[in-house]
């Protein structure tokens, strides 16, 4: 029963999502990537995509735009959106309906991620429009992927703690540097506990380089791909945990 | 330790229920100490207290938002989260909080999609509660642009939405004009049902009074007391102020400890009704016309200032 009173309420979280969590990513990338492009466009007419030149420039822009977008856009889409809720008491209103607050989040949280998902095919469409085409399967399948990691980050921390988003970001930031300082030469001078705390840490690195190689066309490297969505799920199961065994009102 | 006491079947039942917050250095805050407590069918239960009482913290662990620390609570057989997320309950919280950027009607109609209104009815259902709350005018306002009157009424729209057998309000009409002070009475009254409990904290003692069949008093987390409200009438000792039109000094004669106002009247101490009356007909007798009698405080009120204390 009450699963079809939340898959009914779920139009209502999407709504919630498109208004206060999309829009904002959706306006910045527009800003960022599209007016570099409006003010390049003098001189690149359709046939300049076609050209090498002008495919790797337009492939160029279109992974800086996709760095910049799937982090952010999933941070955009998590944060905030299980703790605000007790923060702020809306919870009182939710849950003293005859409504599981488990399934709720975890159905917010699957809608969040389709919409999400969504939006960076939207923009890929139109990146293709303008420049060239890129592949919509594989930029969502790179979406689908930086959700599960990002998303599911969001999504434990929301559950266990009050600031969520500023620990996500700063989580998700010192994962990537010192991931990246690890995988470098410099690795090697790293002190161990910091080798140590950037394999805790969720896999930044090993999202980004398969991203990259879904956006490619590559097939992702097998280990790098079980790490992401091996971490993502035990972080979702995490936040179920949570939400099933501690209280709402804290 | 309080008696568990009910009118009808329990529907809730708390046991030793208990709730300590502990910080972190350790330190220890016992919000709700050692409840015990039946609340029967066709109840309408009140709890009142001063702030900080534990009156919300009691809601909290009734509703199932907290678990307690010790005791075990129950309502129809079922530990609260398990019955909420079963069958829900209707409950208007002390703080008003929804987004602010919803209007009335769409927050209207998600909580009647969540409290499962079938969806050929959320749009009728929504209307009945904004008629019932005659907040029609405000429908396509956002809720931040409400009153604080007009927000609470959302609030207690939204409790209709559900046809629960528990009702929660917390402190309910606060914020409330006279006149819908006056309605939420009646709707409550228009709530009761043999198979419904009633659950309203306030610190309004004469709101409980005139809704409540039982009241419980809190004060530093503990139940110092429940009160019957209706049918103590008799056997209460109250205090009485008297208007007397003639023959206040036969008056003062018959009724030991009385006092004499600057304004005519007399205050009478604690006396119970028969004494009371006895005396006045007696004063009658004796050429005393009597031309007015209410009481200084009602026996809940009585019992309020006797368990916290006249400060409260």
């Amino acid at each position: 029963m009450s699963g079809a009173r939340l898959a009914a309420y779920g139009r209502f979280q999407l709504t919630d999502y498109v208004v206060s969590r999309a829009l904002l990513p959706f306006a910045m990338i527009l800003l960022i990537a599209g007016v570099p492009r409006l003010g390049m466009s003098h001189g690149m007419s359709g046939d300049y995509w076609l050209s090498r030149q002008g495919a790797q420039f337009a492939r160029q822009m279109y992974v800086q735009a996709v760095m910049l977008f799937l982090p952010l856009g999933a941070y955009f889409a998590t944060a905030g959106a299980i703790s605000s809720d007790r923060q702020k008491g809306f919870f009182r209103f939710f849950f003293s309906k005859p409504v599981p607050a488990t399934r709720y989040y975890l159905q917010q949280h699957v809608v969040h991620g389709l919409g999400y998902v969504a939006l960076f095919g939207l923009l890929t469409w139109l990146w293709g429009l303008v420049t060239l085409h890129q592949s919509l399967h594989r930029a969502m399948e790179a979406a689908a992927l930086t959700w599960v990691l990002v998303g599911g980050l969001g999504f434990a921390l929301g559950a266990l703690i009050r600031f969520d988003g500023a620990v996500l970001a700063i989580t998700y930031l010192v994962a990537s540097a010192t991931q990246s300082m690890a995988a470098s030469p410099q690795g090697a001078l790293m002190p161990r506990w910091l080798v140590g705390l950037a394999r805790l840490l969720p896999p930044a690195e090993a999202l980004s380089a398969t991203r990259l190689r879904l956006i490619d066309g590559l097939a992702p490297e097998a280990e790098q791909l079980w790490h992401v969505a091996g971490y993502g799920a035990a972080l979702w199961i995490i936040g179920w945990l949570a939400l099933r065994l501690r209280p709402l009102q804290r | 330790m309080t008696e568990p006491t009910t009118q009808g079947r329990a529907v809730i039942v708390l046991d030793g229920v208990a709730k300590t917050y502990r910080s972190l250095l350790g330190r220890e805050v016992h919000a709700v100490q050692d409840v015990t407590l039946a609340i029967g069918a066709g109840e309408v239960f009140g709890i009142a207290g001063p702030n900080g009482a534990g009156k919300s913290t009691l809601l909290a662990l009734l509703l199932g938002f907290l678990t307690p620390t010790a005791g075990t609570l129950a309502i129809d057989g079922l530990v609260p989260r398990a019955y909420v997320e079963r069958f829900g309950v209707s409950y208007v919280p002390e703080l008003m909080a929804l987004p602010t950027t919803w209007t009335v009607v769409d927050a209207l109609r998600r909580l009647a999609v969540l409290s499962g209104v079938p969806k050929d009815q959320v749009q009728a259902e929504v209307e009945r509660v904004i008629e019932t709350l005659a907040i029609g005018a405000h429908r396509g306002k956002r809720l931040r642009a409400l009153s604080k009157g007009n927000f609470q009424r959302v609030g207690l729209a939204q409790a209709l939405l559900l046809d629960a057998k528990v009702f929660v309000f917390d402190e309910p009409t606060h914020g409330l004009d006279p006149v819908w002070t006056q309605k939420f009475r009646d709707m409550v009254n228009g709530l009761r049902r043999a198979d419904r409990v009633i659950v309203i904290a306030s610190h309004n003692l004469d709101e409980l009074e005139r809704l409540a069949d039982r009241v419980a008093i809190i004060d530093k987390g503990r139940i110092q007391q429940v009160v019957a409200v209706h049918g103590g009438e008799t056997t209460a000792r109250i205090a009485y102020r008297l208007r007397v039109a003639v023959g206040a000094d036969v008056v003062l004669a018959r009724l030991p400890g009385a006092t004499l106002l600057a304004n005519g009247d007399i205050d009478v101490p604690a006396i119970d009704l028969a004494a009371l009356n006895a005396a006045i007909a007696a004063a009658i007798g004796d050429g005393a016309l009597i031309a007015g009698l209410a009481p200084r405080e009602s026996a809940l009120e009585q019992a309020f200032h006797s368990a916290v204390g006249r400060g409260a």
